[in-house]
């Protein structure tokens, strides 16, 4: 019942890719490149938070080190090209399409090591895609270009538009571009007029330098001899329940406001699904870290201090939470220990002993 | 001011203290603080075991130790109790300390090291000098790291403090005889019995000792402070560090190494710090390095790890073969190498998978 109630809601909340808006507004079409767009989140651990709680205790939590970018689609298997830096220290990735709120079960297939730049596959066929060009590309200083992606804010659905013109080639053979882009383009595509891929955005004017409305192209043919060293590598082993719940649990912790958690039904049932298929120390620490956040949300949104005070069915669904975080977490110290020092909450987790642990004050 | 005071004020910390013991021993020189009422001249007889409930943890001294008990807060928030026990025989002193933490321990290396750099950042010692400093590890399976400190007091006299501490997976626990210099040889058979008759509760010795959790077959983790990474060694890796100029900055080479000698296989790790250079140049810095040294190129292939690019060399000379990955971040480059004879056994094959497979930056 609960997993029907979640789909139904995915497909109310989902509206058609090739375009948006609000009953009141404008419709806006989506051009082929922004329909070839995804949103690119990865973790790589967690940071320890502590906080004053509603009910007036402190509070501990693991917030992610999220990692989100941009991605463009570049065939109709699911191949994603994007910025190496974009997930660089990621233990796990998801990908989000156009218009949608559902992860997608992602996998990093290659790294340039010389190019920012990067390959994944996604579990999805994927008819919108745009063709990476083989042959250098012919550009003009000035000539206008136009990028897409998903800049700041994390729970945007649909991928923002950005142009701009060519300033130059630099040095190190990346294109420089006078264009203001943001947190979350890297990795996105650059077009020219004619909607032919140029290369893939890799940096930014540092602002605390004074540096504004450049940004820095890593260029497509870069892209194109990533695609063949792919195109060498042996068919992928088949997709596995693991990486599909862990798409989603990517996609649950990275959605903290304020660095504070909050308390979602959905997430419950996918973390008690994905504490029976993890297989890795990371995967079991991702879902503990969850888990014990959730556990944490839940007390906050009933405001009470621990879990015995909640009502019978929130204090099953905390305790369940606990349970879950304080096994995995167990089972990731004995096996991969150095993960204290990317998922901290572990040594929180597992002295916590199946309580709502409160850190002592200094 | 009394020396249970000066301990107290210290807490952990606190080996201040020792540094005014030789002087408050001249001002009260048969005073026994402990009541075993032995004195040094008279050997062991007479000494008692002490063994602190809940530490797993004895030792022998000449008296029964007045325990201290102290709860201090961890940088992460956790919980942390140490209780500490001191005994004034004559013009020695015998001190214990053991540090339990909720949840385990996360330092590792710090924590075996965390001792020595408070003394060695007390202002209150004269010309202190370590004079030997060795680690290895205790029967119970516990790492240890023995330090043997001389000073003097404001007063003059020459003293000698004698350090062991014990990392366990939960608890770090410091011994510690000082007494003056002058006479140590006189009383080195009561250093010697304090040290020999300690104990440790092997059951905490398992996981996470700073360098390393030790498998049954003998394989540990390790994940060094220094290098910001993790790797599964068929051993105990021994750690050496060396220095070279790059650019008129002094950068550091951190050197983690199983085997090594002659024929066996070495397994290493070095994490080399480059400062602000890019990762690109870096590899193919280091790409140049193997040839220089008269080795032959017989593979490359781009490799990543947990997002981070980087390259795989293999090489041959003079019946040899080193598989080398080199990973680029920005904060350093790290080499994985694996250097055995060209003739090797399945064995040699898999251990160095799984050595490969095993690394993560951190």
């Amino acid at each position: 019942m609960r997993s029907s109630l979640s789909l139904a809601l995915v497909l109310l909340t989902a509206a058609p890719a090739f375009a948006q808006g609000d009953a009141d507004g404008p419709t806006i079409r989506l051009r082929p490149i922004d329909e070839a767009s995804v949103r690119i989140i990865g973790v790589g651990g967690t940071r320890l938070v502590a906080f004053d709680g509603r009910s007036g205790s402190s509070r501990i939590v693991g917030i992610p080190e999220t990692r989100h970018g941009t991605g463009v689609v570049v065939d109709g298997q699911g191949l994603v090209a994007t910025a190496r830096h974009v997930i660089e220290g990621a233990d796990f990735l998801a990908v989000i399409f156009p218009g949608e709120t559902e992860p997608v079960a992602t996998r990093l297939l290659y790294v340039d090591p010389f190019h920012d730049i990067a390959l994944l596959r996604v579990e999805r066929a994927t008819p919108s895609f745009v063709e990476v060009p083989r042959q250098r590309a012919v550009l003009e200083l000035s000539q206008r270009l136009s990028a897409s992606g998903y800049p700041l804010e994390i729970r945007e659905r649909y991928p923002a538009a950005v142009s701009g013109e060519l300033s130059r080639q630099r040095n190190d053979g990346r294109l420089q571009l006078a264009m203001s882009v943001n947190p979350g383009n890297s990795g996105g595509p650059v077009i020219d007029d004619q909607g032919k891929l140029i290369g893939i955005i890799s940096a930014r004017g540092d602002t605390n330098q004074g540096v504004e409305g450049i940004a820095i192209v890593e260029q497509a043919r870069h892209v194109a001899t990533a695609m063949e060293a792919v195109a060498t590598f042996p068919d992928g082993a088949a997709w596995t329940d693991q990486e599909r719940l862990l798409a989603r649990i990517v996609t649950a912790l990275a959605r903290v406001e304020n660095d504070r958690p909050s308390y979602e039904q959905t997430a419950l049932a996918t973390i008690r699904e994905a504490a029976a298929a993890v297989t890795t120390g990371e995967a079991a620490m991702m879902v503990a870290a969850l888990a014990w956040n959730m556990h944490i949300a839940l007390l906050e949104a009933r405001r009470k201090r621990d879990v015995a005070m909640l009502d019978t069915a929130d204090r099953r669904s905390a305790e369940g939470l606990l349970e879950v975080a304080r096994d995995l977490a167990r089972r990731a110290r004995n096996r991969t220990p150095y993960l204290i020092r990317t998922y901290p909450i572990m040594r929180a987790i597992t002295a916590a002993d199946g309580r709502s642990w409160v850190p002592a004050r200094e | 001011m009394p020396l249970r005071l000066l301990l107290r004020r210290g807490g952990w910390s606190g080996l201040a203290a020792i540094g005014l013991v030789p002087l408050l021993l001249a001002c009260f020189p048969q005073q026994n603080r402990g009541g075993g009422g032995v004195t040094p001249a008279a050997g062991t007889s007479g000494w008692r075991t002490n063994a602190p409930a809940g530490t797993g943890f004895s030792v022998s001294m000449p008296g029964q130790a007045q325990l201290e008990y102290e709860t201090e807060t961890e940088i992460d928030g956790a919980r942390a109790t140490v209780v500490e026990g001191t005994v004034v025989s004559g013009q020695m002193f015998f001190e214990f300390a053991v540090r339990t933490v909720d949840g385990g321990l996360a330092g590792g290396v710090e924590d075996l090291r965390e001792p020595n750099q408070n003394i060695s950042e007390n202002r209150s010692f004269n010309d202190l000098r370590v004079r030997e400093e060795r680690s290895y590890r205790h029967e119970s399976g516990y790492r240890v790291l023995e330090t043997i400190f001389d000073s003097k007091t404001d007063g003059g006299l020459a003293f000698t403090a004698y350090i062991r501490v014990y990392v366990g997976r939960t608890r770090v626990i410091r011994t510690t005889v000082a007494l003056p210099t002058a006479q140590e040889t006189i009383y080195s058979t009561q250093a010697r019995y304090f040290f020999d008759s300690v104990r440790l509760d092997p059951a905490d010795s398992a996981s996470p000792a700073g360098n390393g959790a030790i498998d049954l077959d003998g394989w540990s983790w390790a994940y060094p402070p220094e290098g910001s990474f993790a790797a599964y060694y068929p051993g105990q890796p021994r750690y050496t560090s060396s220095t070279f100029m790059h650019d008129d900055d002094e950068r550091t080479i951190h050197r983690y190494v199983v085997g090594g000698n002659g024929a066996e296989p070495s397994f290493v790790v070095r994490a080399i710090d480059y400062g602000e250079r890019p990762p690109e140049e870096a590899l193919e810095t280091a790409r140049g390095f193997w040839i220089r040294e008269g080795w032959t190129l017989s593979g490359e292939r781009p490799v990543e790890r947990r997002g981070f690019g980087g390259v795989e060399l293999v090489l041959r000379k003079d019946g040899r073969t080193t598989r080398v990955r080199y990973y680029a971040t920005n904060a350093g480059l790290y080499e994985i190498y694996v250097e055995r004879p060209d003739t090797t056994t399945d064995a040699v094959d898999q251990a160095e998978r799984r050595f490969f497979a095993s690394f993560r930056m951190l």
